[in-house]
C-alpha cells in the first residue's frame, strides 16, 4: 500500500493506514500505537521539509515471524548529518527534535539513507512477538 | 519356512495400510496396491505418476513428485511431505517416498512409490499447538497477577525469571489495570526476583514512568542485593518511585499516602 | 483563513475543560491555543483541563502543542492537567522519549479536577 505524503492531512491518513494494517496482522494495541506514532513522525518529517514523498506499508515474513515494513521516501533536501539528526533534542523543523530518534526507539528495525539535495529514505520494521 | 505364492503376495500388498505403486522406467504407474481416495485402478494406471489426478492439481505437488521419481530412477531415494488430492478434489497431506526398484543384478527397472496419509498426525499437531498456546496464556495470567489489594492500590508480585517479553506483558497488564481500577498506587514486589538484567530493569523503569503518566505512584518492595546492584549501576532515577523493605511496609506506606491512619482498636482506651 | 472546525471550551467549577476530539492540524492547533488563552483571561479560570481520551496517537507535534499550552497557561497563572491518556499512549510516550516533565497528568476529569483543587489549596 502506498500513500502520498505532501501536506499535513496526509500524516493522519498515513498513520491511520499503518495502524489499520497493523491491526489486521494481529499486532497488539500497544504495538499498533507504536507503529502509528513512528509513521506519524516519519511522515511529518517529509511534510515539514516541504518535500513530496510517500509512505509504503507492506506485510512481510521472516521464517515464522510476521512483521510490518514501512518505507518513508521523499525527494527533499536530504539530511546532512544523520547521526546528529538521530540525537534527541536536535531539530531543524521546529518540532520537539525527537522525531527520528523516537521513531527508531519505537520500532524493531530502522534504516536510513539520505543524500543532501537528493532526498531521504527511511525503512522501519516491527515484528510480531510470539 | 514356507514360501508364499504369488496370490498371497498380492493379498499382502493389497492389505497394506499404506499406498504402494510400481512405476516403470518412464515413471508410469504399472501397478498400485489398491484403489484409494476415490480413484480406481483405471484412473491411475498407465499415467505418469506426477500427471495422475492425485498430484496434477497442484504445480508444487506435480513438480515435487516428478523430481522424486527422476531421482529414484537415478538411484536416489527421497522422502518428503506433499499434498495429494482425492477424486473429489479435497487436498490431504501425505508423506511421499520414492525408491529405485532393482532386479537381482541391481539394475534399476522401475520405481517404488509409497504414500502415507498424515491427516491425523497433522490434526494432532494442530491440537497440540492450540494446547500449548492455551497453556502459555494461562501461565502468563498466573505469572502476571495484578491484584487490587485496597481501593486505589494495586499489588504486583513479580516471581521467577523475568525476561524482556514477560516484562513487556506485565507492563501492559498493569497499565490497563490502573485505568480499569483508577488506582493511584502500585506496589511492585520483587522479592521473588533473584536477579534482573539491564533490559528488564529498563522495562521496570518504563513501567514506572508510564504509570506516573496515568497518575499512579509506584513503590518497589523487596529489592534483593543483586537487583539493587544492577539498579545502581544503571543509574536509575530514584526520584520516580519509593522503595520499601517488603509488601507489608509498602502497603502501610501506601495507605498513609492516601491519608489513612492505622491504629489498633484498643490503643485508645486508657484506664 | 480560519479553519471551520473549532474545539469547544467548557467551564467546570473555576477551571476550563477542552476535549480534543478531532485531529489537530497546524492551523487548528494555533487557533485552539489562542482560544484557550482568551478564555482563560475572560473567565479568570484558575485551572485548565485538556482531555485527550479521544486521541489514539500522540506524536511529537501533539506533545509540543500540549507542552506549549501548559507553558502559556502557566504564564497567565493557570495550572494545566492533561487527562484521558490511554495506557498504550503512556507506554509510547515513555519509549518515544518525550519529556512530559512539568506537565501534570491525571487519569480522568474527576481526578484532574481534584489535582487542581489540591494545587489551589497549597
Amino acid at each position: 500500500m502506498e500513500i502520498k505524503v505532501a501536506c499535513e492531512y496526509d500524516i493522519v491518513i498515513a498513520r491511520s493506514a499503518a495502524k489499520t494494517e497493523a491491526k489486521k496482522l494481529g499486532f497488539t494495541i500497544v504495538d499498533q500505537t507504536r507503529i502509528a506514532t513512528a509513521i506519524s513522525e516519519l511522515a511529518r518529517n517529509i511534510v515539514v521539509h516541504g518535500s513530496d514523498g510517500m509512505v509504503r506499508i507492506e506485510a512481510i515474513e521472516k521464517g515464522d515471524c510476521k512483521g510490518l515494513e514501512i518505507w518513508a521516501i521523499d525527494r527533499g533536501p536530504g539530511i546532512e548529518n544523520i547521526e546528529l539528526a538521530l540525537k534527541d533534542g536536535w531539530t531543524s523543523g521546529g518540532g520537539l527534535g525527537i522525531g527520528l530518534g523516537g521513531a527508531k526507539r519505537l520500532m524493531d528495525e530502522f534504516e536510513i539513507q539520505s543524500e543532501v539535495g537528493k532526498g531521504t529514505k527511511v525503512r522501519v520494521v516491527k515484528w510480531m512477538r510470539n | 519356512m514356507g514360501a508364499i505364492n504369488a496370490d498371497e503376495y498380492l493379498h499382502l500388498l493389497r492389505s497394506m495400510r499404506n499406498f504402494v505403486a510400481m512405476l516403470d522406467t518412464d515413471g508410469r504407474v504399472e501397478f498400485m496396491n489398491r484403489a484409494s481416495s476415490g480413484y480406481t485402478e483405471e484412473d491411475i494406471e498407465g499415467e505418469f505418476l506426477w500427471e495422475s489426478p492425485w498430484f496434477n492439481r497442484s504445480e508444487e505437488s506435480k513438480e515435487g513428485v516428478k523430481e522424486a521419481v527422476e531421482k529414484a530412477l537415478r538411484g536416489e531415494r527421497t522422502e518428503f511431505e506433499v499434498t495429494a488430492f482425492k477424486k473429489d478434489g479435497t487436498p490431504f497431506p501425505i508423506i511421499f517416498n520414492a525408491s529405485p526398484l532393482r532386479d537381482d543384478e541391481g539394475n534399476i527397472i522401475g520405481v517404488v512409490a509409497e504414500g502415507k496419509s498424515i491427516t491425523e498426525r497433522k490434526e494432532l499437531e494442530e491440537r497440540l499447538k492450540e494446547t500449548v498456546e492455551k497453556l502459555k496464556a494461562s501461565q502468563e495470567e498466573l505469572s502476571t497477577p495484578v491484584t487490587q489489594i485496597w481501593e486505589g492500590i494495586l499489588a504486583l508480585p513479580l516471581i521467577g525469571v523475568v525476561d524482556s517479553y514477560r516484562a513487556q506483558r506485565v507492563m501492559e497488564t498493569l497499565l490497563n489495570k490502573i485505568v480499569e481500577t483508577q488506582s493511584e498506587l502500585v506496589i511492585i514486589d520483587v522479592t521473588g526476583v533473584a536477579s534482573i538484567d539491564t533490559e528488564v530493569a529498563s522495562h521496570i523503569m518504563k513501567t514506572v514512568q508510564a504509570a506516573n503518566l496515568l497518575g499512579a505512584r509506584c513503590v518497589l518492595t523487596g529489592i534483593r542485593p543483586e537487583v539493587a546492584q544492577t539498579m545502581i549501576h544503571l543509574g536509575l532515577d530514584f526520584e520516580r518511585f519509593a522503595t520499601k523493605r517488603d509488601m507489608q511496609e509498602g502497603l502501610k506506606f501506601g495507605l498513609e499516602q492516601m491519608g489513612y491512619e492505622i491504629r489498633r482498636k484498643d490503643s485508645d482506651t486508657q484506664d | 483563513m480560519k479553519s471551520e472546525e473549532k474545539i469547544p471550551i467548557l467551564r467546570i467549577e473555576d477551571a476550563l475543560l477542552a476535549s480534543i476530539q478531532i485531529p489537530l492540524h497546524d492551523k487548528l492547533a494555533l487557533e485552539f491555543q489562542h482560544d484557550l488563552m482568551v478564555s482563560i483571561e475572560k473567565t479568570r479560570a484558575k485551572g485548565l483541563i485538556i482531555d485527550i481520551s479521544a486521541i489514539d496517537v500522540v506524536d511529537s507535534f501533539i506533545t509540543r502543542i500540549l507542552v506549549e499550552i501548559a507553558r502559556m497557561a502557566s504564564l497567565m497563572g493557570v495550572k494545566t492537567v492533561i487527562v484521558g491518556l490511554r495506557p498504550e499512549i503512556s507506554i509510547t510516550l515513555v519509549e518515544f522519549g518525550v519529556q512530559f516533565d512539568g506537565i501534570e497528568t491525571a487519569l480522568n476529569l474527576e481526578k484532574g479536577l481534584e489535582k487542581l483543587r489540591v494545587w489551589k489549596s497549597k
